[in-house]
């Protein structure tokens, strides 16, 4: 589970974050809600680690990485344009986190592509995995990027406005995969959305920020 | 590189007579004021035959100005490439004060006449400069000898590779290397998997026109060199002392060898930028690092 | 919930390696291009007022920097009908050896200045193939200020055409056709329409050819004639001072280049932001 305690940025009126205080239940599916501006995303590369806040705590299943770096909190991150190396495959974007491992944890061959091949029929991208990014949709775009998160075991899995940039049909169907997908995995996920219906529709928990402050119902 | 628009079809209304008038005045005006130099070149450097060039570039003083060019276009050119990397890493991923006036220094060498280039090592390592005395009194030689070259060279190549990969990077954004953070890559995992492959194209380009200028060089180092036949003398002095001694033919033929290379600059140019479009267009941004 | 209170933090940075890359930068900077350029104001600060104006507005250094400055002038104001021209057909219209043309663009980049130098002196030479048929009419064009001219024009296009090549490839042509449904002549359209995002490129690209022209050395004395007062440049000036160990002296002039070297550069770069401003602006509407 996550917890923020006192966590600002930025000054006075101009404060991205100012003093959010809060508690992600863990294995939850919690949605972050906000207008533009709000600091919505701020919070959210703030927890992963990839901006820091000036003042507070981030407790991550009891330990603190307030200042341990993005690559060692136990996060996963979804970006908004998904973010894929274009220069790989499909395959080695996926298997990126597992290659980069310290020597003494690395998977050896077969269990990097037996992983590989498990995520990749979880994001029901069988047989794609030679395919480069560009050759893909945005729908499958968007599922290498939660494969290839997935593939860290991450304790935390975090995406920020993940269904941004596709169109209808697509973002149903995805929305109901990320929500099975968590729900098998029980993992504790807390995603940042303009789109209130369908935060409604995904999450557990609602969380909504306004001006960088939690706005309590 | 933006890829080519749609050609010349969607017009804004000019006659096709208008349209073929410009092209021969631009094809005209290429040839008079760039083909033609190259070709006067070549032209006069053959002009008594291929044996006869091979002779004078064979020649001991030919023969040490292309060696001393070669060499010191082999230590300014991977130190430049180091230096225009570290700058180009701290540039892109960090926001520190004063960012922009560091790039506008790394810039500085483009903008400062070469001989001025020259003078500044002269005034400071000089016999008159800063550190003549002390450099006299222990018998070391910069001014007039390889290092003096090698420092000028440096200062007018600084800013080719530094600039093209910061260019690229600002352009192409941190996000993939912000997703490899997340995925737990260290430095070293994030500059040669992710930050190195994306940037190739313009270290490349850079790489190579930072040789060009290097080997080419002439205001700066003729400042610094002392002109000392046979030990201090680059290609490009060389010609000036065998052009100045009229004997054109082999000024000539160590300039033919010079816009040789030259060419190949160009055509290397060419070829990234044509396999480059091909690779956006294919939708790949190339595979040549293999997956492991 | 209380909210705690650190004390304000330092941040630490997210990438990995900014202090090595930083400190290595910075360190190569000041040894090659910092210190270096001290020590010349330093030198030249060894004159005092008199000595100083003395060097620069006698009538030699006069002459040079007249001769410099107006040759510069002269080849960038001259580049840049050139140069719109070639960037505009090499990016509009499609011919036979347009990649060929295109390559040659950047020859005088790659070419090396003595290279070029020699070879424009050949080239207009009274008996060369351009020098010789003008030398019929009575132009003479070797050993002149013209020759400064022409060598300047050389090493300067490729600035103009460059920076404009992009900007030609952005324009909005929609823009163009909806002007022509409304009846303008093309002429009008280039006018109206096209000339005026290209401005800002045109002008950076001729302030480029300019400041690369003011500063040039090797293409320009073989072709110059280097006549104390009449074909001489500035740079030149610079190494006789040298030659004669005149280091105060050169100091001077050398500073005094380097001062308007700057400017330049401050220029371009404004020019370039407000180029890059006005094109996302476009864009963007």
């Amino acid at each position: 589970m996550i917890e923020l305690v006192g966590l600002t940025k930025g000054f006075g009126a101009q404060a991205v974050l100012d003093g959010i205080d809060l508690a992600v239940p863990r294995g939850s599916f919690t949605a972050l809600l906000g207008p533009s501006g709000s600091g919505k995303t701020t919070l959210l590369r703030v927890i992963a680690g990839l901006d820091h806040a000036d003042t507070g705590t981030i407790t991550i299943d009891g330990i603190d990485v307030t200042t341990t770096p993005p690559g060692r909190r136990g996060i996963g991150f979804v970006f908004q344009n998904y973010a894929l190396f274009g220069h790989l495959s499909v395959f080695e974007n996926i298997a990126f986190g597992l290659r980069v491992r310290p020597r003494g944890q690395r998977p050896t061959r077969d269990e990097l592509r037996r992983t590989v091949e498990r995520l990749l029929a979880m994001v029901r991208l069988d047989g794609l995995g030679a395919r480069l990014p560009a050759q893909l949709s945005g729908g499958q775009r968007q599922r290498v990027a939660l494969a290839r998160a997935l593939a860290i075991t991450p304790r935390i899995l975090l995406l920020d406005e993940p269904f941004g940039a596709l169109d209808h049909a697509v973002r149903e169907d995805l929305r109901n995969s990320l929500k099975r997908l968590q729900a098998e995995l029980g993992i504790t996920t807390l995603f940042v959305s303009h789109d209130e219906p369908e935060a409604l529709a995904l999450a557990d928990h609602i969380v909504r920020l306004d001006h960088g402050k939690l706005i309590v119902p | 590189m933006p890829a080519e628009r749609a050609p010349a079809e969607r017009g804004i209304g000019e006659s096709a007579a208008l349209r073929w008038l410009i092209v021969l005045l631009a094809v005209a005006i290429a040839a008079i004021m760039l083909l033609l130099p190259l070709l006067v070149v070549f032209a006069n450097g053959l002009s008594h035959g291929l044996g006869f060039a091979a002779a004078a570039l064979a020649a001991p003083d030919a023969r040490a100005a292309i060696e001393l060019t070669l060499l010191v276009a082999a230590i300014t050119v991977p130190l430049n490439t180091i230096f225009g990397l570290c700058a180009a890493w701290s540039v892109a991923h960090f926001r520190f004060p004063c960012r922009r006036l560091l790039v506008t220094l790394i810039e500085l060498p483009f903008a400062v006449s070469p001989v001025v280039a020259g003078l500044i090592y002269v005034l400071i390592f000089g016999l008159q400069g800063w550190f003549g005395p002390f450099l006299a009194a222990h018998d070391i030689q910069i001014i007039f000898a390889l290092p003096g070259i090698v420092l000028a060279t440096l200062f007018v190549t600084l800013p080719f590779v530094a600039r093209g990969v910061i260019a690229q990077m600002e352009a192409q954004g941190v996000e993939e290397e912000e997703a490899a953070l997340t995925l737990g890559a260290d430095g070293w995992q994030l500059f040669r998997r992710v930050t190195l492959p994306k940037i190739r194209w313009s270290l490349l380009y850079g790489v190579l026109l930072c040789n060009a200028r290097a080997m080419g060089e002439f205001g700066a180092v003729s400042v610094v060199s002392g002109h000392i036949r046979g030990l201090t003398n680059t290609m490009p002095l060389q010609i000036e002392i065998l052009y100045n001694d009229y004997n054109l033919p082999a000024a000539f033929a160590v300039a033919a060898l010079l816009a040789a290379m030259a060419l190949a600059t160009i055509v290397l140019r060419m070829a990234l930028e044509w396999r480059h479009r091909r690779a956006v267009a294919r939708g790949a941004d190339a595979v040549w690092l293999r997956a492991a | 919930m209380a909210a705690t209170r650190i004390a304000r933090r330092r941040h630490h940075a997210v990438f990995p390696g900014l202090r090595p890359t930083l400190t290595v930068t910075l360190i190569y900077l000041a040894i090659i291009v910092l210190i270096p350029l001290a020590g010349l104001l330093a030198k030249a600060a060894t004159f005092d007022w008199a000595q100083i104006t003395a060097t620069l507005l006698n009538r030699r250094s006069l002459a040079a920097f007249r001769v410099s400055f107006g040759a510069a002038a002269a080849a960038a104001a001259f580049d840049a009908p050139i140069g719109l021209l070639l960037a505009w057909a090499l990016t509009r219209y499609r011919f036979p050896a347009r990649r060929f043309v295109d390559a040659l663009i950047d020859l005088p980049f790659a070419l090396p200045t003595a290279v070029a130098g020699i070879a424009l002196t050949t080239l207009y030479v009274d008996d060369g193939w351009i020098g010789g048929p003008l030398a019929q009419i009575g132009l003479h064009v070797a050993y002149t200020p013209s020759g400064i001219f022409v060598a300047l024009a050389f090493v300067g296009l490729p600035f103009v055409v460059r920076t404009l090549q992009p900007v030609v490839v952005d324009l909005e042509r929609d823009a163009e056709e909806a002007a022509m449904t409304l009846g303008a002549s093309p002429w009008q359209i280039f006018r109206r329409i096209i000339l005026p995002p290209l401005l800002p490129a045109l002008l950076t690209g001729v302030a480029m050819a300019f400041a690369r022209g003011v500063g040039e050395y090797g293409s320009v004395i073989f072709i110059a004639g280097n006549r104390p007062a009449i074909s001489e440049i500035v740079p030149l000036l610079i190494v006789t001072r040298l030659e004669q160990f005149d280091y105060p002296g050169a100091a001077v002039l050398g500073s005094a280049m380097l001062a308007l070297s700057l400017l330049l550069l401050l220029a371009i770069n404004a020019l370039q932001r407000g180029s890059a401003i006005a094109r996302r602006r476009a864009h963007a509407g």
